[in-house]
């Protein structure tokens, strides 16, 4: 095992920085930053990880270049920026925060443009005058990418961290490719989506440049403790523990019940165990997890078989046979 | 490992010294067939504008481009492949020459594409062009020379996919469809009859893209409509907020355009339910011909495609390429767009392997799309480093 440090980068701005602290916090590895002007924090309960705050945009060139280990990081930004051949990866998905999708978008104005293939049809058009269709975005790679896919052959990209949005008022640019989260910021800007627009769905996840086993100075072991909270909270939050009481002559009996449906056999099968009561009567207490969206079913299917009492929680960990975000490492 | 040592890109490949000697030994036996055939030998560049590629090659092709800005601040590409720059050298040097124009190349090409097996960044091509012969002729020529060379090369097991983007065309032609709407079936020939909802599914994304009317939009497609129309002085005024560089002149011209070339959803629909037809036929290649041939006769539908293709499959008989090589399949069409008539592709091995080790077809619209007089045209290229691959495959199997 080693000492050294493992490099954390988080979002030090933007829509993705509170989510990502409360993220941390809920995984039971709260962030201790004593200001918003300090770029360097602890994580107290994991004292070998150094936290470094840096702007999204930086966070995957900061990773491709091995001066951050592992950070937390919007899909889209990563796709846009990450070196594609190089050793860095997602390796926890779907963080549950930052959801948002990239989109192209063309002047409200333009009633003849409905769709993408509508695009292919205007760059040819712009073409005939000597021009190219001006895209603004801050994603010149994946839209770029996804309207060649789609036949868009003549276009140019205008690269801008500005605003977006007003480029085509402002005249600089005639369509935009950018991060929207319900479409308002659009709507309101006199743009509208297209069919066969919508280039991604992104969200937050976290990523990582290749470790090596064999190393003995990788900060292996910290990485693998991180992960595992991460990764077992992330998976509790799909998960119900339900209990209820039910009466029967064996454990066995109210077993076969319970597991004659699926929804009440739970991930292995559910666990019993003996309630003591003074009438002397045969009574177990039934213990199953249900996935988040089938828990009426299955409190009904308890309540059917003579459940009562029935009891709901929700586990903070799950922890499976094996942390997988950490095989994905190496 | 030294840190000072710089590796090979990622995708990209070393032939040392027996496998390049292989690569090579299998070019010269395809390229010697080329030239027993009079294929004359071309080289073009490596880097060309990148227009040349994407203006008529489609999506799978232009997505993949190496592209970049040149020093000079021009936009080039390195080729994906060769018939573009074929098609260019041939329209600037010997546009009048007496027909047939017969040219080849071998050389690398590049596609920023993932790492499926055996494809690599760059590969090697060997290929042939044909200028000037259209139809049955030029189709057997095209295809008998590709399999000369796959069998001087020593590759002996391989299957011939085929495939007729023409016949696909003469059906939805047949009920007056849109170049557009044709545009838009043959790019998805792929998933027409894939699914109890592939209609739906297909129709729906037509509308969106405004080559199948709205029922609620009662514009008659095939009267004119022009600016002076109500419904779009209607529409005129709807215009109110910024139109960017196109005026609202422009965006009404080409909505009135738009709108003469939609075609109403029944119109879609049945064009569509007889290509479903037409591409799910199965068993062996005459009686698919003969089934095609009975449905492209009831829509009154051109049977020019069809005759070609049964003359092709007799002439490849005469010529020795053995039926059951042939793998007839009216649902295939290549990643490029171009395709006219023909489409074809070897994969390894006698049951139709996984692997695709060349291909092909006709395209006669490409010379005037390059801004050549019209010529009927049509070629193949064989992938060099796949061909050695089965052969190698043939010779551990044996």
């Amino acid at each position: 095992m080693t000492n050294s440090m493992l490099r954390l980068a988080l979002p030090s701005s933007g829509a993705l920085q509170h989510p990502a602290m409360s993220f941390m916090r809920s995984c039971g590895l709260a962030v201790s930053r004593p200001s918003d002007r300090r770029y360097i924090a602890r994580i107290p309960s994991l004292p070998n990880v150094t936290v470094m705050f840096q702007r999204s945009s930086d966070i995957t060139s900061k990773i491709d270049e091995g001066s951050v280990d592992i950070a937390v990081v919007g899909k889209d930004q990563f796709l846009e920026n990450r070196r594609e051949d190089g050793d860095t990866r997602i390796i926890l998905d779907k963080l549950g925060f930052g959801r948002s999708a990239l989109v192209i978008a063309v002047p409200d104005s333009w009633v003849d443009v409905t769709s993408i293939s509508d695009l292919a049809d205007i760059s040819v058009e712009f073409r005939a005058r000597g021009q190219d269709l001006r895209v603004a975005t801050k994603y010149p790679r994946l839209i770029g990418r996804h309207l060649l896919a789609n036949g868009v052959n003549y276009f140019s990209v205008i690269r801008s961290d500005g605003t977006l949005e007003a480029a085509p008022a402002m005249g600089f640019a005639d369509i935009i490719g950018d991060i929207t989260e319900s479409g308002t910021t659009i709507r309101e800007n006199r743009l509208k989506e297209i069919d066969g627009g919508g280039v991604m769905k992104s969200e937050a996840c976290v990523v990582s440049r290749k470790m090596r086993p064999d190393d003995e100075t990788e900060p292996l072991e910290t990485a693998r403790l991180l992960l595992e909270m991460m990764e077992a909270h992330l998976h509790a939050g799909g998960y119900f523990e339900v209990t209820a009481n039910m009466k029967g002559e064996t454990d066995a009996e109210v077993a076969e019940y319970v597991m004659k449906r699926s929804d009440t056999s739970g991930l292995r099968g559910p666990t019993i165990s003996t309630v003591f009561n003074p009438e002397g009567e045969g009574w177990f207490a039934v213990t199953v997890m249900v996935e988040e969206d089938r828990l009426l079913p299955a409190v009904t299917r308890l309540r059917e078989i003579g459940g009562s009492s029935v009891r709901v929680s929700r586990p903070h960990y799950l922890f499976q046979s094996e942390c997988k975000s950490f095989s994905r490492l190496m | 490992m030294r840190t000072d040592l710089i590796s090979r890109l990622n995708h990209m490949r070393d032939l040392g010294p027996s496998e390049a000697e292989e690569n090579f030994d299998a070019s010269r036996r395809m390229t010697e067939i080329l030239s027993r055939g009079d294929f004359k030998r071309l080289d073009t560049p490596v880097l060309e504008p990148t227009d040349l590629f994407v203006r008529k090659s489609g999506g799978e092709v232009s997505s993949s481009l190496y592209s970049f800005q040149d020093p000079g601040g021009m936009s080039v590409s390195l080729r994906p492949e060769f018939t573009p720059s074929i098609i260019r050298w041939y329209i600037e040097n010997e546009p009048n020459s007496p027909a047939p124009r017969r040219y080849q190349y071998s050389g690398p090409v590049f596609r920023y594409a993932g790492s499926r097996r055996g494809r690599f960044r760059q590969f090697q091509q060997v290929g042939a062009e044909l200028i000037g012969v259209s139809d049955t002729n030029g189709d057997v020529e095209i295809l008998t020379t590709a399999v000369g060379c796959l069998r001087a090369a020593g590759v002996a097991d391989f299957t011939l996919r085929l495939g007729h983007i023409g016949m696909i065309r003469d059906i939805v032609q047949a009920q007056g469809l849109s170049d557009q709407v044709e545009m838009f079936i043959i790019s998805n020939l792929e998933q027409i009859g894939r699914g109890s909802d592939f209609a739906e599914r297909l129709t729906e994304s037509a509308t969106a893209a405004g080559l199948v009317m709205r029922e609620r939009r009662a514009v008659p497609a095939t009267e004119g409509l022009d600016e002076a129309m109500p419904e779009l002085e209607v529409i005129r005024r709807s215009i109110s907020g910024p139109t960017g560089r196109r005026s609202a002149r422009q965006i009404l011209a080409r909505l009135s355009s738009r709108m003469k070339r939609a075609c109403s959803r029944s119109d879609f629909t049945s064009a569509l339910d007889n290509v479903s037809r037409l591409v799910s036929l199965s068993g062996s290649a005459w009686r698919v011909m003969e089934d095609a041939e009975a449905i492209l006769k009831s829509n009154g539908a051109s049977l020019s495609g069809v005759r070609s293709l049964g003359a092709s499959l007799f002439k490849l008989g005469a010529e020795g390429v053995d039926e059951s090589t042939i793998h007839l399949d009216l649902s295939f069409v290549r990643g490029v767009t171009y395709y006219t008539g023909i489409v074809f592709e070897f994969l390894d091995g006698k049951g139709g392997g996984e692997y695709a080790i060349g291909g092909g077809g006709r395209y006669d619209d490409l010379v005037k799309a390059f801004g050549g007089d019209s010529a009927p045209a049509c070629g193949f290229a064989l992938y060099v480093d796949e061909v050695v691959r089965a052969i190698q495959q043939e010779r551990e199997t044996t």
